[in-house]
């Protein structure tokens, strides 16, 4: 009689248990992978993010995918603040923005996106709190700049920050071969041709 | 006679001042030791540059994910100069890979080295001309010697405020890594721990 009562008080705390626990875990935060996945997504999609060598700027690029176009928006925040929308661009689908890895300057004021399209590859100067470049613009293109400068040559890949305001980067020669590297000097938008490659 | 002597000991001479010269350290501190120097002004390629504030009382280790202090047995960092890549493992327990800076204006030693001294910020200076260099406050300084490389000769990983072009040669001869990288890479290795460089930088 006992084992029989032990039995069915086994088997209702195992069920009880189990009710409980579907209750809960149906009244817990769920993934909402399934339901995003089945409605067009109002929020832009996490494309990449970045680090200030220093690790106390982070970046984050976002993309929204519309059906000729694409919304770029990039977010930069310190440590224990909010981050803050820095910069947003619209751009034909074929063209594509990123963050190089040693995309933020060495004090932190300023960093570089890659623009990479079909025909061209843009690089974008722009700063980290958001505030315009110039009295024009919010942001600085030097590839154009260059390309009007030293028509002999084009620009391979911009690696990095040389110093507090310059951008290094290489470049081929249009006749063919590589060509020498270069700094951008965002004091005063000049470039200066490097003796040594930064290869 | 006397003139064969004279001017073989003249040879000598110049190729003694040729090798002090072409060995020197690239990247000296003008003496091993802690130094922190708020608000003092650093120089890099004739460019004015803020170090970054030491603050000894908040220095402790960065924290650390689970399984990271699971790991035990030898420590040993490498450094390949030709992918300018520092990987650092713990028997095979990979703890970092990291892009970092080696030797351009001065080269970077290869070959079996340990660390004999590690401080929190030092100064480190050199170079001359356009090319001259002084710099306070250089962080997680981390001095490394071995066979053929004297402790005096100041090379050294250590954290980098005045560049961030990582992946690329870019300093005097010692190893630069990005200052979150160094950190972490500062509070994980520790005296005689070892060091491996080796391959050739890009040229």
């Amino acid at each position: 009689m006992d084992k029989r009562r032990f039995k069915s008080l086994l088997f209702f705390l195992m069920a009880a248990g189990a009710i409980g626990t579907l209750m809960f875990w149906r009244q817990s935060p769920q993934p909402a992978e399934i339901k995003v996945l089945a409605e067009p997504s109002p929020s832009p999609k996490l494309v990449l993010n970045g680090q200030s060598a220093d690790g106390k700027i982070t970046l984050a690029l976002k993309q929204n995918q519309g059906a000729d176009t694409t919304s770029w928006t990039l977010t930069a925040g310190q440590a224990k603040e909010k981050p803050k929308t820095i910069w947003q661009l619209t751009l034909p689908s074929d063209i594509t923005v990123s963050i190089p890895f040693n995309a933020v300057s060495p004090d932190n004021k300023y960093l570089f996106l890659k623009q990479e399209g079909p025909d061209k590859t843009r690089y974008l100067v722009l700063s980290t709190n958001g505030t315009a470049l110039t009295k024009d613009a919010q942001t600085v293109e030097f590839s154009e700049l260059f390309e009007t400068k030293y028509p002999e040559f084009k620009i391979t890949e911009a690696t990095g920050w040389g110093g507090i305001n310059l951008i290094v980067f290489n470049t081929d020669k249009i006749a063919g071969g590589p060509g020498p590297s270069f700094w951008f000097d965002l004091s005063g938008q000049s470039f200066i041709l490097l003796s040594n490659r930064f290869n | 006679m006397i003139g064969k002597r004279i001017g073989l000991i003249l040879l000598l001479l110049a190729l003694a001042l040729g090798g002090i010269i072409f060995f020197k350290p690239k990247q000296t501190p003008l003496d091993f030791s802690l130094k922190v120097e708020n608000g003092a002004m650093g120089v890099f390629h004739g460019q004015e540059v803020m170090p970054p504030a030491i603050d000894l009382a908040a220095a402790e280790p960065v924290t650390t994910v689970l399984g990271e202090t699971d790991a035990t047995g030898e420590k040993h960092i490498y450094i390949d100069l030709s992918t300018q890549t520092l990987t650092a493992y713990q028997e095979d327990y990979l703890f970092m890979t990291v892009p970092v800076s080696t030797g351009k204006w001065g080269r970077t030693p290869v070959g079996e080295f340990t660390i004999w001294s590690k401080f929190r910020a030092t100064r480190m200076s050199g170079g001359h001309g356009n090319d001259y260099y002084n710099l306070p406050n250089v962080p997680y300084t981390m001095f490394f010697s071995g066979p053929g490389v004297a402790a005096a000769r100041g090379f050294a990983l250590h954290g980098t405020y005045w560049h961030n072009n990582f992946g690329h040669p870019m300093s005097h001869g010692c190893v630069n890594m990005r200052t979150v990288d160094a950190e972490k890479l500062f509070y994980w290795a520790g005296i005689n721990e070892k060091i491996t460089i080796y391959g050739q930088a890009p040229l």
